[in-house]
């Protein structure tokens, strides 16, 4: 299952960096003559309502959302891993006050907290990013927090007390090593739910603008003609299924190794 | 003579690790007849859990039987189908495992657990099963045993869930009752209380009793014949009071001789680890299995596996040269370490120190008013039951836990108790050994970087004089250098506890906490972390504070003794003095818990009576007086009892006079549980006649 997974997102990150050689046209050339045709030997996947590939647009489509996707992800560990650390180390009040921030943010489906920032930060794909991250951070804090919980009663963080190192020195060097496998496991499943979090942004056209063909934003400006022409729809909409399975299955076999 | 209750035949089983099986255990025959007790003894990893599970049929998913056949009354268990199993398991074999409190079902009133057995082993109706269960709690002498059956497991004491758990085991009438360490994670008092009620038991039933055990004193007590196991195979087996007396084994002689006997002290006794270390299963060792580690081996033994022969009558040893193990050598200790009297200097002084958690009410006072003192060089010895306030102690001693009064003097200077108000200097002179080896180590980190941060933080060394330190101390330490660049991880217990050792002596402290340091180390091993925690005292003249429920290891190591019980010092002086007599009696009825060697001749044994009262709600007057075998009255109920002096600093906190005590501890023949007392100066003959030993599952 880890193999299939990992095989699946092998194939859309070669797509988002090779699409220029692998795709068999332009994505963005406009064929006026061939508008919404069905699929057939010269276009495998169809043309859309501009007589654009199809197949074309949608390897080249993997590029944004495989930027977009890892790199707030890479964020919300960053930040989160600290707050969790922080809250799990000295508990108490900077705890308390973490971690009823993280519920209300929990409490709330991502998509309405992000709609409500880019309406107000305005629409980008670098704002999407720094929304999915901010949104994805106190989960992660929460992850690592309980793992800190674990560890930070262990001796070995005692011993570090008793040589009087600094509680920054002990949450860094001592306890973040043991946490790393919590941090990563959580990181893999992360990225599956940025994937899918960027897509319905760009679906909502919150995101990265038109004539981008970023799987999102092509089912939103091509769902008017789903029932004329159902493979424009389709096509990204399983290409983003297929990564977010992808990335799910390999994220299920990373933790089964970690875990052993 | 009918045939044995239990007849195990050339057992072989493996556990698949890696892909891989490895023998486990390998060709164990043994046989126990109705009514007798065997003990099984060996180090962790000798195979005997696996044994006991094999017999239940309860191997785990990776573990298999290869090869020997398993009989109860005539039927092989180890070719019976799955549903002829749980039948048979029901009405004729039972186990009773080493945690009372993960065994009984927490969301289940008592009652309702144990009339399940008669329900489902008895098709017995409800009420009816329900009446058999108030029965069993009487047999197993559940004081108030109606009001038991309404209870949930947490309501009851640990001692009091092993009895419920020993009553279910029984309720079926077994023909074969399996202990698995029944005693382990109890402590003394109660496990006394709970051997007690087996060696009732066993008059009353005529089941065959398999007690596996690592305390070789519990085993002999409790058993009529004992087998030793070693890397899967039964080396020794004999009569449980010859076989210690005159082992014929050379593992059996090392067990016994690494041991810190009862009342042996390290004046007088030179402790002898086995060299070396159990093989890990599956590894192929040609000849005898021990002969890695045994002095006797030669040519024969490396190449011929020997065969468990009978040596003499009920007697059967796995040795080619099983005459030769009366007289085996002694081996030479590398240095002779023996401190003498610690020079009166004093180090570290307490004055009042109170530390209450907050909780629920009044909160719970965890250490109240406790004052000592440790001398420069010297060893003082703490012991107590857990929720004594031993750790929470130490933990404030070196500044882990804030206290809530008390005053600290350190080397003739006002120290303040907060770790962070400390200053490195203060830091570097007090260091901790902790417990557990599993979590003293950082697992990411291999032990030269653990040893190296310690160096530079504590004597600023870095680059090669860092290195040069850290080889030292791993050297001091026994640890060889191949270990330094390996993780935590992937040492062992004892090797961990070494590194752990050395890291707490990197800076040269005067003071070294050790909190249980050997009580999750099998025996042979224990023994060479005493032994090194000796030779370190007299090389680097640190004093040791040692925490430890063993009373032979604080009998062994320590210069003085302070006794706890319910967050308060009862007794502390001259180590001597308090095994020699009068004692407090809660410190009478600990050493007479201790399960010893030769019970025939030792006194009729104190019991301490009730459960240890909780310390949030601690009784009024001396804390004692709950469970004390010589409460005077009201006195006792009402006031605090005062300091009594038994002479040369000997304190006593009891309402009872030194003298007085001391009276009634002769007449009854308990001064010094008969160690002690009357022979000031124990021999240090390899054989003495009392054994005991310590082992996991201490107080946390």
């Amino acid at each position: 299952m880890f193999l299939a997974g990992a095989i699946v997102v092998c194939f859309w990150v070669l797509a988002a960096v090779e699409w220029r050689v692998i795709a068999p046209y332009d994505p963005f050339a406009v064929d006026p003559a061939h508008p919404l045709a069905p699929p057939g030997w010269s276009h495998w996947v169809g043309t859309d309502d501009l007589g654009r590939d199809v197949l074309s647009r949608v390897l080249a489509g993997a590029a944004p959302v495989l930027v977009v996707a890892p790199t707030a992800t890479i964020l919300s560990l960053a930040g989160g891993t600290t707050l969790g650390l922080v809250a799990g180390y000295h508990r108490g009040l900077v705890d308390d006050l973490l971690m009823r921030v993280v519920d209300a943010v929990m409490s709330l489906p991502a998509i309405i907290p992000a709609t409500l920032v880019l309406a107000l930060v305005g629409r980008s794909s670098t704002n999407v990013l720094l929304a999915i991250a901010v949104l994805f951070a106190p989960l992660v804090a929460r992850t690592v927090r309980s793992a800190v919980l674990a560890e930070r009663d262990r001796e070995y963080v005692d011993a570090a007390r008793l040589r009087g190192d600094g509680s920054l020195y002990i949450m860094f060097f001592e306890i973040l090593p043991n946490v790393a496998s919590p941090v990563i496991v959580e990181g893999t499943v992360r990225v599956g739910y940025a994937v899918f979090t960027a897509g319905t942004l760009s679906f909502l056209q919150l995101g990265i603008q038109p004539p981008s063909p970023d799987w999102g934003l092509t089912v939103a400006v091509e769902r008017a003609f789903v029932q004329i022409a159902p493979w424009t729809v389709l096509a990204p909409a399983i290409a983003l299924a297929t990564l977010v399975v992808g990335i799910n299955l390999a994220a299920d076999g990373l933790r089964r190794t970690l875990a052993e | 003579m009918t045939a044995p209750a239990l007849e195990v035949a050339g057992l072989t089983v493996s556990y698949r690790r890696a892909g891989e099986w490895a023998a486990v255990v390998s060709g164990v025959s043994l046989a126990i007849d109705a009514g007798e007790a065997y003990g099984l003894v060996g180090e962790s990893g000798s195979g005997k859990t696996t044994l006991a599970l094999s017999v239940m049929r309860y191997l785990p998913r990776n573990g298999r039987i290869d090869a020997g056949a398993i009989r109860v009354d005539g039927r092989d268990l180890a070719r019976m189908g799955e549903r002829d199993l749980r039948r048979w398991r029901g009405t004729r074999l039972a186990m009773v495992y080493q945690d009372p409190a993960s065994a009984l079902n927490p969301a289940l009133q008592i009652g309702d657990q144990i009339a399940e057995v008669y329900r489902f082993h008895r098709g017995a109706a409800r009420g009816e099963a329900l009446r058999s269960a108030s029965d069993a709690l009487q047999r197993v002498r559940m004081p108030d045993a109606d009001a038991v059956l309404r209870r949930y497991p947490h309501q009851l004491s640990g001692g009091q869930q092993q009895r419920v758990v020993i009553a279910m085991a029984l309720a079926a009438n077994p023909r074969l009752l399996i202990l698995d360490e029944p005693t382990t994670g109890l402590d003394v008092t109660i496990e006394a209380e709970v051997l007690d009620l087996i060696a009732a038991l066993r008059r009353e039933i005529d089941s065959a009793i398999l007690l596996i055990s690592h305390n070789l004193g519990l085993v002999a007590r409790m058993c009529d014949r004992i087998g030793v196991m070693y890397a899967g195979e039964i080396v020794e087996e004999g009569r449980a009071h010859e076989m210690f007396k005159a082992p014929r084994h050379p593992y059996t002689m090392g067990l016994l001789r690494c041991l810190p006997r009862f009342g042996a002290t390290k004046q007088d006794t030179l402790l002898e680890p086995i060299p070396g270390t159990l093989p890990f299963p599956g590894d192929r060792i040609a000849g005898c299995v021990f002969h890695p580690r045994c002095v006797l081996a030669r040519d024969r033994c490396r190449r011929d596996a020997p065969e468990l022969l009978a040596v003499e009558p009920g007697r059967r040893s796995r040795c080619h040269f099983s005459e030769e193990v009366a007289t085996m050598p002694h081996q030479v200790p590398a240095v002779s370490p023996r401190s003498g009297p610690a020079p009166h200097e004093r180090l570290l002084e307490v004055t009042g120190l109170r530390k209450t958690f907050r909780g629920p009410g009044q909160g719970t006072v965890a250490v109240r008013d406790v004052s000592l003192e440790v001398m420069r060089g010297e060893t003082l010895g703490l012991v107590g039951e857990s929720g004594s306030g031993k750790t929470t102690l130490a933990r404030c001693l070196v500044g882990l836990t804030e206290p809530d009064g008390g005053e600290l003097t350190f080397a003739g200077k006002h120290a303040p108790w907060r770790g962070r108000d400390r200053g490195p200097a203060l830091l570097q002179m007090m260091q901790m050994v902790f417990q557990n080896p599993d979590t003293t180590l950082n697992p990411s980190w291999t032990v030269r970087g653990i040893l190296g941060r310690a160096v530079r933080v504590f004597l600023g060394l870095r680059g090669r004089a860092q290195s040069r330190r850290v080889a030292e101390l791993a050297s001091g330490v026994r640890l060889e250098p191949r270990y330094l660049d390996l993780r935590a991880g992937q040492l062992s217990g004892g090797l961990r506890q070494r590194a752990a050792i050395a890291r707490a002596l990197a800076g040269k402290p005067a003071l070294a906490v050790c909190d249980e340091p050997v009580t999750a180390l099998d025996v042979s091993v224990q023994a060479a972390i005493l032994e090194l925690l000796l030779e370190l005292q007299a090389t680097e003249g640190v004093a040791y504070i040692l925490i430890s429920h063993d009373l032979a290891v604080v009998r062994y190591l320590a210069d003085r003794i302070g006794v706890m019980y319910l967050a308060q010092l009862v007794e502390i002086g001259e180590a001597a003095a308090v095994f020699a007599g009068p004692q407090h009696p809660y410190t009478e009825a600990l050493l007479a818990a201790v399960p010893v060697f030769d019970t025939e001749t030792a006194p009729p044994p104190i019991r301490l009576a009730g459960p240890i009262p909780s310390l949030a709600h601690p009784p009024s007057g001396c804390r004692f007086h709950t469970r004390c075998p010589r409460k005077l009255g009201a006195i006792c109920e009402q006031q605090e009892p005062p300091w009594l002096d038994a002479g040369e600093g000997h304190l006593i906190r009891c309402h009872i006079p030194p003298e007085d005590l001391r009276n009634l501890q002769v007449k009854n023949g308990h001064s010094g549980n008969g160690h002690a007392g009357d022979r000031p100066n124990p021999p240090p003959s390899p054989r003495a006649d009392a054994v005991t030993s310590g082992g996991p599952g201490s107080p946390p």
